[in-house]
């Protein structure tokens, strides 16, 4: 199946993109897709506490994705 | 009223917005950028700048949750309009970064209403903060 992995703020930064399609095997889980992904960030940078969003909706690391699902990594907010 | 923008916020539109002559309490809050800033070891320092980015799609969502969430906890206590705008991109000293008006029948309700929404715009609507110090530096807010 295939998802979409959306990068905000120091992810952003970090990871150099603001998005990537991604082809992965069915019942990934929200944390299985993050650990393939976090790989792409500097080793040395500290990275903060990570929320996850599962189209447009806070999800829980041990969420099943579905095809077409959009997956956010979203760093704290500093909204205001 | 819902919007993420880039342009200046007028805080009269807000007002505008939801004032009416059924509501006689008009409760407005703006929130705009300071001269200093804690930096992440908790030194105060000149601030330069600030740039707000988002998740414009979920963050529109939220604060859509966040209003109607305010119009159904206040519903029996005379509610009125609700209007609640958030800037994006590079803002300088000054400069309003978030603006949320709310009127009501009474004042207490909408001070109160008002004061709920900023709270929860700060709490789960995905904006993020990067802050420019003057010596140079920058970081990211909470990170």
């Amino acid at each position: 199946m295939e998802v979409i992995v959306k990068y905000f703020g120091i992810f952003q930064e970090c990871a150099g993109i603001k998005e990537k399609r991604m082809e992965v095997p069915d019942r990934t889980a929200v944390h299985d897709l993050y650990e393939i992904v976090s790989k792409f960030f500097p080793k040395k940078r500290r990275l903060p506490k990570i929320l996850f969003a599962v189209n447009q909706e806070f999800a829980k690391p041990n969420q099943q994705l579905k095809d077409g699902d959009e997956l956010a990594l979203i760093p704290p907010m500093s909204g205001g | 009223m819902i919007f993420l923008i880039r342009k200046k916020i007028v805080p009269e539109k807000l007002l505008h917005f939801v004032h009416s002559e059924k509501f006689g309490g008009n409760a407005l809050f703006i929130g705009s950028v300071r001269t200093r800033s804690e930096d992440p070891s908790c030194r105060l320092q000149k601030v330069r700048c600030l740039e707000y980015s988002a998740y414009g799609k979920m963050a529109l969502k939220k604060m859509s949750q966040i209003k109607k969430a305010i119009l159904k906890k206040w519903k029996n206590r005379g509610i009125g309009k609700v209007a609640m705008v958030h800037r994006l991109g590079k803002l300088n000293i000054g400069e309003i970064s978030v603006a949320v008006a709310v009127s009501a029948v009474h004042r207490k309700e909408a001070i109160q209403a008002c004061h709920y929404g900023i709270n929860q715009i700060k709490k789960s609507v995905p904006i993020f903060k990067k802050e420019f110090f003057r010596d140079g530096k920058s970081y990211w807010v909470g990170c």
